[in-house]
């Protein structure tokens, strides 16, 4: 060869050894590293479930790392969410919070110290469709019939301003349902009073549901978003542009489900170990299997997919923002 | 001494009052409650405070000394003339000794001293390093123990406690803001 | 059905590893449960792991018994030294720790910790004997009845103030009431009394608030007086498996008290949705009120340890029934064990009852041979740790308040809540004195916010015709009844409590 052909093949040799060397040495930054994962829930339950998995497993692929969850719960995931959106940018943080916030963010809430779309998206888990679901003892077995009630029938939301109370509003409002909303009813009291005959129906998210209807207390008369396919997509059944708009933000709420994300300016190979972990973690078997018994299969998105995804809900038309900021009472 | 039980009542009254102004700026759903609940305390407050003005009731004469006062009166009956007791701190078979409730009254200011000192320990320093100094101060110097003793007493408490919530539990106790200034 | 029932005992006694995981999680359960403010959520979410590869019926048990056992050793800490683990065991402290005051910790103990092992074993004998009715058992309790039962706990803070101090314990409930009011408030939307505060929209943690009425001043109060938790020395009480088992004997000898609270206790359990600790201080009420003898209360009187103890563990059995028969948790605790318990496998239902009846059986004889395990434990090693009572107070002090902090802290993980338990301390040592009742505090916080929540539900649901329902009459009876018997023996001149409880 000669000299300038010598120079160029070293050249090119260097570069190529040194970017493999970068990619590694994302994942080396993390040998005897502690990383922090916050959740935004206390103990025990669907998030923090779902958060250890996803931390246990990140670690086996980040050889050399130290995975310690903590919980920090409060005010509807707002703490932990703001907590992770302040921490150092260095990567040793990251964590999981409701998709619900993605509501508080739009409406400017008090209290909402964060801006998901600058946040470093690591990747989402599951999705979580919100379902329809009807109370057996009710005579309503289908989306016709609701719409067909004379008089309202009572739904069971949680305490204004929460995601559930947002979603009901905004969509009984939009589609004109004949629905009254009875507010209050957190975690599985609405199931109760499903039983007891006080409350015909709820919006809620399919993984809470499940077993209430598998045991025959409850049928879906609709679903938004998700894959099962046992049940009528809302999306086809809605032909107002608007209220298709509306059922697309609900949508986005279900499609993105347990995600995992840090504090904007995380550096690049950082977060590329960070993604790279979180998929391999999300194609191991075992994660795969345990993500079923805890309640929804694995239905992984990565780094800038969901950012996509938070950035096209985020972008909502100024009606839908008005309707949101009507249904937070704002 | 009506004065005397009144200030929790001036207290209490203070709070509500507080709480039940803050309310007010509260649309009706939201300030049902407080009052409902307010109201009536704030009333009870003043009709508490009317009893206490006009109660002529004279402190209950308990005795307030003591044990080591009353014991001493006993043995001065006892024998006909007066004794005096003295008893060393540091004795083996000594049962502690207890302070009339006078001197109680004021220590316990002291002890509050004590209680923000170690809060304020915890927040700025983080409970690592405010436990064991805690422990090891207030052992020498309330309790009596030699500066190694507490310092022994309260490195082990301090370890234990360690091994217990942080390895055992992986409970992440405040670090204190220490940490976040400098690091 | 009786083969069974006694096929499942047979098979789990004979099981040496279920035995095994059963005496561990027992040993786990107490150790986490004794100290104040740690949950027992964080055992179980912490073992969820672990439980992934168990088999279904071991893994169950395992969890199960953690998960009752946690609440037994709470009862310790708060007899011996008056610091409560929760809001439960503050019901406990009111009658406890004077017992211990008096140089009766042994006796107190041996009573408490018997009648949460009876307790739970009732609660469990509830569980089985209501299978049958379960349904329109739990079915007729609405957010009305609930409102009216929080309401006839609330009275019972009429009970509780001493002579002449009427208006001040209803001040102090009215306090706890208020101070409940603060937080995101469902029906509006509106962070009261919390602004930007994000660690307070969740409300008060009770256990925060429990620390600092009753630890705290305490704690300042021997430090300062000098001297042991015991005035009695210790040659003239007798800390030895003597006065432990006189404290034993408490039980049956109040045996009808014991069975009417455990009853109760397992019934509000079944009824998902009254809250944790309206429980102990329904029971505890329901103690002052049918006493002959109410002033005792508060001065050490046993059936004010008793009544809350078994109440508190009968819950326990209580609510694994909506649990398991309608997949509803019980409570919050319920919440967590049954996301373990889908996770092995099990899938709560009526069918479970039908198909499975033999796992039902097996997990009741698991709260019931897993609280004898703990009891008899707790037990063996109450006489030594019931000394502690008399030693320097100036020892104990130091270590009691590090352990108060850090419950306070590790309950929310939030440091702002140690500035909570310095202000509500503050106001807690002043009640303690100036001689204002404590223990109504604790009712009006705990049962102030079930109170407001199912009054909004309850008029959202029916509007004001909601008085009307068959079961909301025969509680507001109960109400009207309590309130004029209490009427009646403030006017008499006997009372519950003495001043400064």
């Amino acid at each position: 060869m000669n000299h300038w052909t010598k120079y160029i093949v070293t050249a090119l040799t260097f570069g190529a050894l040194t970017n493999g060397a970068e990619a590694q040495s994302g994942v080396d930054f993390f040998k005897g590293k502690t990383v922090t994962y916050i959740v935004a829930t206390a103990p025990g339950g669907g998030y923090d479930s779902y958060g250890r998995l996803v931390a246990e497993f990140m670690q086996r692929y980040l050889p050399g790392s130290t995975f310690v969850v903590r919980n920090m719960p409060g005010a509807g995931h707002l703490i932990g969410a703001n907590a992770i959106y302040a921490s150092k940018p260095d990567g040793l943080t990251i964590g999981t919070f409701n998709t619900g916030l993605i509501y508080n963010q739009i409406v400017g809430q008090e209290g909402v110290k964060f801006d998901l779309t600058k946040m470093s998206w690591i990747g989402k888990a599951a999705s979580d469709p919100r379902v329809f679901a009807i109370a057996s003892q009710s005579p309503i077995k289908s989306w016709k019939e609701l719409l067909d009630q004379k008089t309202p029938v009572n739904f069971a939301t949680a305490g204004v301003g929460s995601a559930s109370y947002v979603e009901t509003v905004m969509l009984t409002n939009a589609l004109k349902l004949p629905i009254k909303l009875q507010t209050g009813y957190n975690g599985t009291d609405d199931q109760l009073a499903m039983r007891r005959g006080e409350i015909v129906g709820s919006i809620a998210s399919r993984s809470s549901y499940d077993q209430f209807v598998k045991n025959g207390f409850g049928r879906y008369i609709v679903q938004i978003g998700g894959k099962d396919t046992d049940v009528p997509q809302l999306s086809s059944l809605v032909t107002d542009p608007k209220g298709q708009e509306l059922v697309a933000l609900v949508q986005s709420q279900g499609d993105i489900a347990r995600l995992t994300a840090g504090p904007p300016g995380i550096p690049a190979d950082i977060t590329a170990a960070l993604v790279g972990a979180y998929k391999q973690a999300m194609e191991d078997k075992d994660l795969q299997q345990r993500a079923e018994k805890l309640e929804r299969p694995v239905e992984p998105l990565y780094g800038e997919d969901v950012l996509k995804a938070v950035k096209a809900a985020l972008n909502q038309k100024p009606e839908t923002i008005t309707l949101l900021k009507e249904a937070l009472g704002k | 001494m009506t004065i005397v039980r009144s200030p929790m009542t001036v207290v209490m009254l203070l709070i509500f009052t507080l709480m039940v102004g803050v309310a007010s700026t509260y649309p009706p759903d939201a300030r049902f409650m407080p009052f409902v609940v307010g109201i009536p305390a704030i009333t009870l407050c003043l009709l508490q405070l009317f009893l206490d003005w006009r109660s002529k009731e004279t402190e209950i004469s308990a005795d307030h000394r003591s044990e080591m006062e009353k014991a001493e009166e006993r043995v001065s009956k006892m024998v006909g003339y007066k004794v005096d007791f003295e008893v060393a701190r540091d004795a083996p078979d000594v049962t502690i000794i207890e302070n009339s409730d006078e001197v109680a009254h004021n220590r316990e200011f002291m002890i509050w001293g004590y209680v923000l000192s170690f809060v304020i320990g915890i927040l700025v320093f983080g409970f690592w390093i405010a436990i064991p100094v805690f422990i090891a101060v207030f052992l020498n110097r309330e309790a009596q123990y030699s500066p190694l003793k507490a310092l022994l007493y309260a490195l082990l408490g301090g370890g234990f406690m360690f091994a217990v919530f942080s390895f055992g539990l992986k409970l992440r106790l405040h670090p204190g803001f220490i940490a976040d200034w400098f690091f | 059905m009786i083969d069974v029932m006694f096929g499942a005992l047979g098979a789990m006694l004979s099981n040496p590893k279920t035995m095994g995981l059963m005496f561990v999680a027992v040993l786990i359960g107490l150790v986490v449960g004794a100290t104040p403010g740690i949950g027992g959520r964080l055992s179980i979410a912490l073992a969820i792991p672990f439980v992934f590869g168990m088999e279904m019926t071991q893994g169950a048990v395992f969890l199960l018994t953690m998960h009752a056992v946690n609440g037994t050793s709470g009862q310790i800490s708060s007899i011996m030294f008056g610091v409560p683990g929760d809001g439960d065991d503050a019901a406990t402290t009111i009658d406890g720790h004077p017992m211990a005051k008096k140089g009766e910790a042994g006796r107190a103990l041996g009573a408490s910790i018997t009648a949460s092992g009876v307790g739970g074993i009732i609660g469990a004998i509830v569980f089985a004997v209501m299978i049958p009715v379960l349904e329109p058992v739990v079915l007729a309790f609405s957010p009305a009845e609930f409102f009216l039962l929080a309401i006839l706990g609330i009275t019972f803070i009429a009970f509780l103030a001493g002579k002449g101090q009427i208006f001040k314990g209803i001040i102090v409930g009215l306090f706890g009431m208020i101070l409940a009011t603060i937080g995101m408030d469902p029906t509006s939307g509106i962070a009261r009394f919390s602004g930007n505060y994000l660690f307070l929209w969740d409300g008060l943690s009770v256990v925060t608030a429990v620390l600092a009425i009753f630890a705290v001043p305490e704690m300042i109060s021997l430090a300062a007086k000098g001297g042991s938790i015991s005035a009695v020395s210790i040659e003239n009480s007798s800390v030895s498996y003597r006065q432990l088992f006189s404290g034993v004997m408490e039980v049956p000898r109040h045996w009808f008290l014991a069975l009417r609270t455990s009853i109760i206790g397992a019934m509000i359990g079944m009824v998902p949705g009254l809250g944790g600790s309206a429980a102990a201080w329904l029971c505890y009420g329901h103690a002052v009120q049918t006493s002959k003898t109410p002033e005792r209360f508060g001065h050490g009187a046993v059936e004010g340890v008793i009544a809350p103890e078994t109440a508190s563990n009968a819950k326990e059995g209580g609510s694994l029934l909506p649990t398991l028969f309608f997949g509803i948790p019980g409570s919050s605790g319920m919440a967590v064990l049954m996301g373990a318990f889908l996770i092995l496998g099990i899938q709560p239902g009526p069918a479970m009852f039908t198909t499975h009846l033999d796992l039902v059986w097996t997990l009741i004889w698991a709260l019931v041979v897993g609280n004898l395990i703990a009891v008899s434990l707790l037990l063996f090693i109450t006489r030594w740790v019931a000394v502690l009572t008399f030693i320097n107070g100036a020892v104990l002090v130091p270590f009691i308040l590090v352990l108060v902090t850090v419950g306070a802290y590790a309950n929310e993980g939030q440091w702002e809540n140690l500035l909570i338990l310095l202000a509500i301390s503050f106001i807690g040592w002043g009640l303690m004195r100036f001689n204002w009742p404590r223990a109504p505090f604790v009712i009006g916080l705990v049962l102030g916010k079930i109170a407001e929540e199912s009054l909004h539900k309850a008029l959202g649901l029916w509007g004001m015709s909601f008085f009307t329902r068959p079961l909301s009459l025969v509680l507001i009876g109960l109400i009207c009844a309590t309130i004029a018997l209490a009427i009646y023996t403030n006017m008499r001149g006997k009372s519950a409590m003495p001043a400064g409880v």
